[in-house]
């Protein structure tokens, strides 16, 4: 979070080219940054260019400022959640629902083989009550992890309000095996549920959850992942969870990038979105106090003139803002100069947007890595982990972002783990990176 | 107990226990299936109205996707931006008045989405019978359909309509969604609040949603199925799920209760009992009283036996010593002789069928000459039966020693004499034969008195059975003389009987004495 704040004044710095546009825009409660991590390129030459649209919340003045929650926490009971599990996930629970206040609104959903509202969506006024619901809980049966995320949605659905933060946060420890049980199904399940307004945040729990499935989940529903390995730890995550929850300022937020003749969008980075001809879509389900989402786009620009300039791209977002209930446009653009030397273009490179895309395109080589070694492949994962790791590093010694610098050691830890007795808890630590980076999760 | 009167006894008891039991056991059958069928009923309503709910959450759907669409722009370009601010649609397909696909564009540029959707639509698309389906449709009542299609591993469904402008749209329903969808309109599991312990928990039930492919997506209630126990009952959804289907599976319904049936038959079976008892008792109580009253007659014979013995000794004594006593003097003696051997049979009578109820009944054989036992027992009985004018003819012809209990067999002939005495006096003739076959000696006693009536024939030879007729009226008796006889003959190995009656008339008794032959004491063989 302190990077990013410290990256805006320097990202102000980066786009001094006097132009009309505004290189951003600020309105109610949240910024817009357009921003090239090359702004400068050597005339006369094909390049390939980073281009960061970014939309940042704007902090809130008091907590009580916050918008009201709807959440459901949907809870694994099956039989591995047996004892101290379960019981900790109980109490992190409770201690959740306690920062609740009376105007949001709270559900408890539990599944095994079947599902129960244990429950139903209520005021978060009497928390006795709540309480006394979740302490009732008891492990046993299947995973009916789709029929669970389902009728916590359902939860959410009876006093669904757009100006509300409408949110499953799901805790599961085993692998899905009553109804729907792919990666694949519950993505779509999770895209589904973020069409409607809700996201739906998975807290993986041990060694034993499907990574893909609760990962994917996650990032279709725009929500966050965690790995929990202890289940002492269940409260603090609960705890980074609600948090981040209790910090959402702006909803549905949609940044349209509109190229401009001369370039191309190539591709993504990170987050999906919709590349057609020239536009490029990204959604964005909510956005947070003082933090900063953005779609990473891969771009090639023609040839320019030495001396020339010219806009590459115009970006729109509009978001539902949470706190005025108005819905709120934004504007921005950015622009390429065209210079003489590699030199001259390499002093003006934004280091922050050229971490940004440093750490995704790592993070696209850790997913490669990944298959390599479900595959098989152990030699080759290990190689390219390692090529990443140096890469990162060579990243670093030139951004001076630690933030590449951790990511470099834990690309090299990666590397060591990839054994079979060591590759599932690597997995899914690498899993929750992944999401992470890709996505700006908080925590 | 007559064991004939036993056996009706008990054939009265069971028979009508167990006809009741066969109709009670075929009632509760009935009754079962009864409760099974209504059991099954209210499944099936039950199933019923889960599937109306389904179809209600699917015709939920559809009224959302006619909404969704019933402002379709006409620019290609802008459906895309409609379909970014319509929460409730996804993927979509356009075809236009012809039938050809322009959304999305098939030249063109497109999203990776859209792109894959072509692609897994194409079979769709390709043609125009699609287009012009839906506008044939369009002709009818419904303005929408559902359109089936499988791939992916499952059933997907399109929303089809044809728009007032001649387009057709087609809005993929994304499976997770529909299944979610679905879900959400379905009851959960009741949460069991009064689960304290004392309350039994209730077994309830398992409804299950099954797929397509026989998986089951989504399930609710208590029960927990056995491994491999198939659901009870099955039910297809209503179009256009009708390849899905719900499935009801629970404990049995509860039996009606047997408890009643059984305890029904008990209590006809206790009442069949206590009569069959009552009939008994009933039955039985003459004999009973009888028996009382020979128990009492018993010991009184036994204190009577002693002095009528010095009565009858120092009588005959008396006799022996007025041998020149005149006639009326020695008449009154002889009636005082006779009346007591009477009396000492009678004694001797209860005393032997008290031992014989006892069954301490025994023989002490000696070495006799039947002959001589029965002209001693034909000398007592002279003077009576000359009194009553019987003529007694004696043909004996069984002279050799042979192991006999000479009191027993003496008794056996006294009670049959006396029972000429008594009831045959009329006839004035009394037969007595004896014959000698081997082993086997043959004691007959005819007479040609009334005779014993046919039904009669053997009962007469059971304790207390006295011919009640005319006859016997009036005269007395206990009834248990012939049983005695019979009784004592058979411990000689012999019986018994009556023979069976020829033309003659009178009784003819035939007794018939197992004994071996032996030399008499002091005689060579």
């Amino acid at each position: 979070m302190n990077r990013l704040l410290a990256a805006a004044p320097a990202l102000a710095l980066c786009l001094t080219t006097a132009c009309a546009s505004p290189a951003h825009a600020q309105a109610n409660n949240a910024r817009l940054d357009v921003a090239l991590a090359q702004p400068a390129v050597v005339a006369g030459q094909k390049h390939k260019v980073y281009l960061k649209v970014g939309l940042t919340g704007l902090a809130l003045e008091a907590a009580e400022d916050r918008a009201p929650v709807n959440v459901a926490i949907v809870l694994d009971k099956s039989g591995s959640m047996s004892g101290e599990k379960l019981e900790r996930a109980k109490q992190a629970a409770r201690l959740a629902v306690d920062r609740l206040s009376s105007a949001d609104i709270v559900s408890v959903v539990a599944y095994d083989t079947t599902v129960r509202v244990v429950v139903p969506a209520t005021k978060a006024v009497d928390k006795q009550t709540i309480h006394a619901g979740i302490d009732r809980l008891a492990a046993s049966g299947n995973t009916a992890l789709f029929a669970g995320v389902s009728k916590g949605a359902d939860e959410l659905r009876k006093f669904f309000d757009r100006n509300r933060v409408n949110r499953v946060v799901l805790l599961s420890d085993g692998l899905a095996n009553v109804g729907p049980s792919s990666a694949d199904e519950l993505a779509r399940l999770g895209h589904a549920l973020m069409r409607e307004g809700m996201s739906v945040t998975t807290l993986g729990l041990g060694l034993d959850y499907n990574e893909d499935l609760m990962s994917q989940l996650a990032r279709a529903a725009d929500g966050n992942h965690a790995f929990i390995e202890r289940a002492a730890d269940l409260a603090r995550f609960f705890e980074l969870e609600f948090g981040t929850v209790l910090k959402v300022v702006a909803r549905d937020a949609t940044l349209t990038i509109d190229c401009a003749p001369g370039t191309r969008p190539v591709r993504l980075l990170g987050r999906e979105g919709d590349i057609i001809g020239q536009q490029v879509v990204v959604r964005l389900n909510q956005l947070y106090a003082g933090e900063e989402k953005f779609a990473l786009l891969e771009l090639e620009v023609t040839p320019g003139e030495l001396g020339g300039s010219r806009r590459v791209a115009t970006a729109q977002a509009s978001y539902g803002n949470l706190l005025d209930r108005r819905t709120d446009t934004l504007a921005g653009a950015a622009e390429i100069r065209f210079v003489a030397t590699e030199a001259e273009a390499n002093r003006v490179v934004d280091a922050d947007v050229m971490v940004k895309a440093v750490e995704l395109v790592a993070s696209e080589q850790s997913r490669l890595a990944v298959v390599l070694n479900d595959q098989g492949k152990q030699q080759q994962a290990q190689q390219v982990l390692r090529d990443n790791a140096a890469w990162l590093d060579q990243n670093f010694q030139r951004y001076k972002a630690p933030s590449l610098k951790d990511l470099s050691i834990q690309n090299t830890v990666d590397s060591q783990n990839l054994a079979p007795e060591n590759y599932r808890r690597q997995r899914k630590v690498m899993r929750k990176r992944q999401v992470e980076v890709e996505m700006q999760q908080l925590y | 107990m007559n064991p004939r009167l036993a056996l009706a006894l008990i054939v009265l008891a069971t028979a009508p226990l167990a006809a009741l039991a066969w109709l009670g056991v075929r009632l509760a059958e009935g009754e079962a299936a009864a409760v099974e069928e209504r059991f099954e009923g209210v499944i099936t309503a039950r199933l019923d109205e889960t599937r109306d709910t389904i179809t209600r959450a699917v015709d939920g759907l559809e009224g959302d996707l006619l909404a969704a669409t019933a402002d379709l722009p006409a620019d290609p370009t802008a459906v895309r931006a409609h379909l970014r601010d319509e929460r409730r649609l996804s993927h979509l397909l356009v075809f236009d008045a012809d039938g050809r696909l322009i959304h999305p564009p098939p030249e063109g540029d497109k999203s990776d989405a859209e792109r894959a959707l072509l692609e897994r639509t194409r079979g769709i698309w390709q043609g125009r019978d699609f287009a012009r389906a839906a506008h044939a449709e369009s002709e009818g009542p419904a303005p929408s359909s559902w359109y089936i299609w499988y791939w992916g591993g499952g059933l997907n469904l399109l929303y089809r309509r044809a728009l007032p402008d001649g387009r057709t749209v087609a809005v993929e329903v994304d499976r997770p969604r529909l299944l979610s969808t679905v879900i959400s309109a379905l009851p959960a599991t009741e949460v069991q609040r009064a689960a304290r312990g004392d309350a039994a928990p209730d077994p309830g039930e398992r409804i299950a949603l099954v797929d397509s492919s026989g998986r089951i997506v989504y399930q609710w209630g208590h029960f927990t199925p056995p491994d491999g126990v198939q659901p009870r009952l099955d039910r297809a959804l209503a179009p256009p799920l009708e390849a899905w289907r719900l499935t009801w599976s629970g404990p049995p319904p509860p039996a009606p209760g047997r408890g009643g049936l059984y305890a029904g038959l008990a209590a006809v079976a206790l009442a069949l009992l206590g009569l069959a008892l009552w009939f008994h008792r009933a039955s039985t109580a003459e004999l009973r009283r009888a028996a009382r009253r020979v128990s009492f007659v018993n010991q009184v014979s036994h204190e009577l036996k002693t002095p009528l013995t010095n009565i009858r000794m120092y009588a005959e004594l008396l006799d022996d010593d007025l041998w020149d006593a005149d006639d009326r003097t020695r008449r009154r003696l002889a009636v005082i002789v006779d009346e007591s051997r009477r009396l000492s049979r009678l004694i001797a009578n209860i005393l032997t069928f008290a031992r014989h109820q006892r069954e301490r009944l025994t023989l002490r054989p000696t070495p006799e000459r039947l002959d001589t036992i029965v002209d001693h027992v034909v000398e007592q009985f002279r003077p009576a039966f000359a009194h009553k004018q019987i003529e007694i003819e004696l043909d004996l012809d069984a002279p050799d020693p042979a192991r006999l209990d000479a009191d027993a067999v003496g008794q056996i002939l006294g009670n049959l004499l006396g029972n000429i005495e008594k009831y045959a006096a009329a006839g004035q003739h009394a037969r007595i034969t004896t014959r000698r076959d081997g082993d086997r000696l043959t004691l007959t006693v005819a007479d040609r008195g009334p005779g014993v009536p046919a039904r009669h024939r053997e009962r007469i030879f059971e304790p207390f059975h006295r011919i009640s007729d005319a006859l016997t009226d009036g005269v007395a008796g206990t009834g248990i003389g012939l049983g005695i006889a019979r009784a004592l003959a058979r411990l000689h190995g012999g019986d018994l009987v009556l023979a069976p009656s020829a033309d003659t008339p009178g009784a003819t008794f035939v007794v018939t004495l197992h004994a071996a032959r032996e030399p008499a004491p002091g005689e060579t063989p």
